[in-house]
C-alpha cells in the first residue's frame, strides 16, 4: 500500500509509542466489556485499575451494559444468587435466615425478602453491601391482626420517597373474619431503620392480595383491585404515596376499561386473572395475558392524572409454545429487547420487538423466583 | 493501489484525477502514503468524514502525524476490507447475541483481522481508531483486548500488559478479603 513517495522525509518518532502498554484513555472502553466478577478480580492488578473500576460513574456505565438478575435457589433457602443473562452465577449472597419469597417488583437497590414464618422473618437485602437485615416488628403486626380477627395474609412493598431518599415498607394485611365471610384490610408503614410500624389509612378499594398485582414505582405503590370484588373494574389501580403515607382518593382507570368504552366488546371479569403489574424503564406497566390474540400486551402508564395508557408492546406467542402461562417482563435491555421470566418453564427469554421474535437466554431450573438486580456489583 | 511512476505524465494526471474521485491519500507520522476508499473512510471514521466534508484533504497526502505507518496501514486495510464486506445477518439483527450491551460482536473476518496482530500493533491500532473516531474498529479492537484479559490471573495480566505491581502484599490480601465473593471459585 505504501507509495514510497515520502520515504525520504525525516520520520519523527510516532507519537503513539505504546511500548506494549495499553493507552490510558482506552482502558475504560476495554474494562467496560468485562463482567463484574472478572473486574473485581482485576482490581488486584494495580492501583489505577482498582480506582477506575471503583469509580461511581464507571460502575453506573457498567451496570447499564451488564444486567444481572437475582434468583432464589429452590434447594438452598439461605442463598440468593446473582446471575448473568446466560444463567451463570456471578455472586452468591448469604441470607440472615432462610427465605420465603422475594419482592419481584423491586426496582431499588434494596430487595425485601419476604419471610413466611417466625423462623424465616422478613429481611431486607442491601445489594450495595450484599448484607441482609432482618426487619423487626413484622410479626407483632401480624399477630395483633390475627388475634383481632382470624386468618391473616400480609403483603409487603418497599418504596423510596423521592424527596428524602428514605426507604419505607408498606404492609397490607388481609384478615378474614367470621370464617372467611368478611375481609378486613389494614395497612402499616415503617421507615427502614425504625423499629415501629405506623398505622396507615384504609385503601379506597379492596386490593388484590397477590404479589404480582402490586409494584412500587417512583415513590408510589400501585395495587390492582381485587378481582373478587363487586363494584370496581378489575383493571382499576389504587395508589399509595410513600411520601405523604396517604392513599390517593381516586383509582387509576385501567387500559381495558378504556377499551370497553370505545368498543364495548371486552368481558372485564374474564380478564381479571390475566392482569398483573410490572415496571419497565421507570414506567408502571400493566401486563395483560391476552388469550384472544395469543399475545402478552404491555400497557405503559403515560399520564397518572389522566389515566392515560398506551400499548407499547404486544408480544405474540409462537405457536409451538403449548402453554405459555404467565410471562413476567423484567427489564428492557439497551438493544431494545425485553427480558421476561416464564416461571412454568423456568426460562429467561428475550423478546425482540424489531423482529417480533423470541430467544431463550437461560434455563434456570434450580431457581423459583427471579427479580432484576439493580445495584452495581462493583460497589460492593 | 500503488502509483505507477513509469507511465507518461498525461496518463498519471488522468489517473490521479480519477483517484481523486473515490480515494483519499493519508500520510503517516513517518511520511508513508496510503490510499483508502473515500466512501469507506467517510463511513467508518468521523474524523476523516469531517476532513473530507470540510475540504481539508490534501491530494499529496493528508498528514496524520499521530499515527505510525504500521497502524495506518492496518487502518487503511480495515477500511478497504470493510468496503468490500457484506454485513452478515448476525450483524444486522444481532439476534444470536444475548449481549445486553451496546457493544456489537465482531464479524468473523474482523476477528481474524485483529487476531493476527502483535500486542504492540493492536495497541497502536486501538489508539489510531480512537484518534480517527472509528467506532466500529474501536469496538473490534477493544473486544479483542477484553478477550485477552478474560480468565487471566493478575500476574498474567501484568505480564501481558506490561504493568507494574504497585501494591504491598498486605494490600493485596486486604482487597482479596474485601471482594471474597469474586474469588469463590479460585
Amino acid at each position: 500500500m505504501a507509495t514510497g513517495k515520502g520515504d525520504h522525509t525525516a520520520a519523527p518518532p510516532p507519537p503513539f509509542a505504546n511500548a506494549g502498554v495499553l493507552p490510558v484513555d482506552i482502558l475504560p472502553e476495554v474494562l467496560l466489556r468485562l463482567p463484574a466478577d472478572e473486574l473485581c478480580r482485576l482490581r488486584l492488578v494495580c492501583r489505577s485499575w482498582r480506582s477506575l473500576t471503583s469509580n461511581k460513574l464507571f460502575a453506573k456505565e457498567h451496570s447499564s451494559c451488564h444486567r444481572y438478575v437475582l434468583a432464589l435457589h429452590s434447594m438452598e433457602p439461605h442463598e440468593i444468587h446473582v446471575l448473568d443473562m446466560h444463567g451463570n452465577i456471578v455472586k452468591k449472597i448469604r441470607l440472615a435466615t432462610g427465605y420465603g419469597d422475594v419482592d419481584r417488583s423491586s426496582q431499588l437497590d434494596l430487595v425485601p425478602i419476604i419471610g413466611s414464618s417466625s423462623s424465616s422473618p422478613t429481611q431486607v437485602l442491601d445489594l450495595a453491601t450484599g448484607a441482609a437485615v432482618v426487619l423487626r416488628g413484622v410479626s407483632d403486626v401480624i399477630t395483633s391482626c390475627q388475634k383481632a380477627r382470624g386468618p391473616t395474609f400480609p403483603r409487603y412493598l418497599l418504596g423510596q420517597v423521592s424527596s428524602t431518599r428514605e426507604y419505607k415498607m408498606l404492609c397490607v394485611v388481609h384478615s378474614y373474619a367470621q370464617g372467611y365471610v368478611s375481609l378486613v384490610q389494614s395497612c402499616h408503614v415503617m421507615t427502614l431503620g425504625d423499629t415501629t410500624w405506623r398505622v396507615a389509612p384504609q385503601p379506597p378499594i379492596t386490593l388484590a392480595s397477590v404479589s404480582w398485582k402490586m409494584v412500587g414505582v417512583d415513590g408510589v405503590a400501585f395495587f390492582l383491585g381485587s378481582e373478587h370484588c363487586v363494584g370496581i373494574e378489575v383493571d382499576s389501580v389504587a395508589m399509595f404515596d410513600f411520601g405523604t403515607e396517604e392513599w390517593r382518593p381516586n383509582t387509576l382507570i385501567g387500559p381495558l376499561t378504556s377499551l370497553v368504552d370505545s368498543t364495548g366488546h371486552h368481558n372485564l371479569i374474564y380478564h381479571g386473572n390475566r392482569l398483573h403489574l410490572s415496571q419497565l424503564r421507570g414506567c408502571l406497566v400493566m401486563v395483560h395475558k391476552n388469550d384472544q390474540d395469543s399475545s402478552t400486551d404491555l400497557w405503559f402508564l403515560e399520564d397518572i392524572n389522566k389515566s392515560l395508557w398506551t400499548k407499547r408492546y404486544s408480544m405474540p406467542w409462537p405457536p409451538y409454545w403449548k402453554l405459555p402461562g404467565f410471562i413476567y417482563p423484567k427489564l428492557v435491555l439497551q438493544n431494545g429487547k425485553i427480558v421476561v421470566w416464564m416461571p412454568i418453564a423456568r426460562i429467561l427469554r428475550a423478546y425482540d420487538p424489531r423482529t417480533s421474535t423470541w430467544t431463550d437466554m437461560a434455563t434456570l431450573k434450580d431457581y423459583c423466583r427471579v427479580c432484576v438486580h439493580n445495584g452495581s456489583l462493583l460497589c460492593s | 493501489m500503488e502509483v505507477d511512476k513509469g507511465k507518461g505524465e498525461a496518463e498519471e494526471t488522468r489517473k490521479v484525477a480519477e483517484a481523486d474521485r473515490d480515494t483519499v491519500t493519508l500520510k503517516s507520522s513517518d511520511g508513508k502514503l496510503f490510499e483508502v476508499s473515500k466512501e469507506a473512510a467517510a463511513r467508518l471514521s468521523t474524523v476523516l468524514a469531517g476532513m473530507i466534508a470540510g475540504g481539508s484533504i490534501d491530494d499529496n497526502g493528508t498528514d496524520l502525524k499521530q499515527i505510525g505507518s504500521e497502524a495506518l496501514e492496518n487502518v487503511v486495510d480495515y477500511c478497504n476490507k470493510h468496503a468490500n464486506s457484506i454485513p452478515s445477518a448476525a450483524l444486522i439483527s444481532s439476534s444470536i447475541s444475548f449481549n445486553t450491551a451496546p457493544f456489537k460482536e465482531p464479524e468473523e473476518w474482523e476477528r481474524k483481522f485483529v487476531d493476527r496482530l502483535s500486542h504492540d500493533a493492536l495497541f497502536d491500532l486501538v489508539e489510531a481508531a480512537n484518534f480517527l473516531g472509528m467506532e466500529r474498529l474501536l469496538d473490534v479492537t477493544c473486544h479483542k483486548i477484553s478477550e485477552m484479559m478474560k480468565g487471566k490471573s493478575p500476574d498474567q495480566i501484568r505480564e501481558v500488559f506490561n504493568i507494574k505491581n504497585d501494591y504491598t502484599k498486605e494490600e493485596l490480601e486486604e482487597i482479596r478479603q474485601e471482594l471474597a465473593w469474586a474469588f469463590y471459585d479460585d
